[in-house]
């Protein structure tokens, strides 16, 4: 063997050897473990900011009888399932569901929407939340809870599902 | 001779080394992987086994059932069917229309019908839609961590 192809091959089996034990480096080297969960974890924080900022709209809509800006929130493809109302597909659909909602809504009612918690990534996420009605004294007239499933179109959080219930009788 | 080689080594290593260090893709989920909670929900609560339907979510998951309080913890969770149970839920069906995951995350989205004995012999049949929000766990099995339902109709109100 030449020596010019003798220090290619031990170059070779030296570099090969740094990738075998680079690649198959201990799985519970928690420093590699902790950088990597840095890296993938999604900004919550930021992520959770956006989805209240839509639920702070929404209950501004809601509260105005506002039934276009609600029904914006929503992608084409939405399905809404409210409680004793059967599945609401499409956004024609669930347009007739807020124009009911809205015609039962008390006047002078403010409605406030809390995410409890938020679940998913930059492109989808669902949301957990609570809903809050006060009269016009701030007397609590009504509580529910709602589950919603965002997701990221063209740069735009739309939801796509979501079902809600009432926590009285 | 002996730099060329020696530079191509190093390009191929610097390849490979790259190509190690991608982040592997999350394993899909199947629908039928994302629905089977459910499934094995129904059947324990046909079956009149809270303690097994209670296991079909996390420790720290939360149920949102229809005209009640949010029910925190499997074991709540697990009082909560005891109670459906004892008052007359049984036969128990579920049909998933969607499901969608991000990793190991996911939800299930479905129809239910579940008959209910009332106290006077009859039977209502009650009739509904569902949203599961659901974690894969380290042994691959996906469990709820939010449960939420509720009705088509006032049935039973």
């Amino acid at each position: 063997m030449q020596l010019n192809n003798f220090f290619s091959f031990m170059a070779t089996c030296i570099a090969l050897s740094i990738f075998t034990v680079a690649c198959n480096a201990p799985a519970n080297d928690a420093a590699t473990k902790a950088a990597e969960t840095v890296v993938a974890q999604p900004d919550m924080a930021k992520i959770k900011a956006e989805i209240k900022a839509i639920e702070d709209a929404w209950a501004a809509a809601s509260n105005a009888k506002d039934v276009a800006t609600i029904v914006g929130f929503y992608a084409d493809d939405a399905i809404s399932m409210n409680d004793d109302l059967p599945m609401l597909v499409g956004k024609a659909d669930i347009q007739k569901g807020v124009e009911a909602e809205m015609a039962r809504r008390k006047e002078n009612a403010k409605t406030v929407f809390e995410t409890l918690d938020l679940y998913g990534d930059e492109s989808r996420v669902t949301e957990v939340g609570k809903t809050t009605q006060t009269d016009s004294t701030g007397k609590v007239i009504y509580t529910g809870k709602y589950m919603a499933v965002w997701e990221k179109r063209n740069g735009k959080w739309l939801t796509i599902r979501d079902i809600s219930n009432d926590d009285a009788k | 001779m002996f730099k060329i080689n020696f530079l191509a080594t190093l390009s191929i290593y610097a390849f490979l080394f790259a190509a190690c260090q991608q982040t592997p893709e999350p394993k899909a989920a199947t629908a039928e992987e994302l629905s089977q909670m459910n499934r094995d929900f129904v059947k324990a609560l046909n079956a009149k086994d809270a303690v097994a339907a209670a296991n079909c979510y996390t420790e720290d998951a939360t149920i949102l059932p229809p005209n009640e309080a949010p029910v925190k913890g499997r074991a709540n969770i697990q009082k909560y069917w005891e109670g459906a149970i004892a008052a007359g839920a049984f036969d128990a069906e579920v049909a998933t229309t969607e499901t969608g995951s991000n990793g190991d995350l996911g939800y299930e989205i479905g129809r239910l019908q579940m008959k209910i004995k009332m106290p006077d012999g009859t039977i209502v049949v009650e009739r509904g839609k569902y949203t599961e929000l659901l974690k894969r766990g380290a042994d691959g099995k996906w469990l709820s961590t939010h449960g939420m339902w509720n009705t088509d109709t006032l049935a039973l109100k």
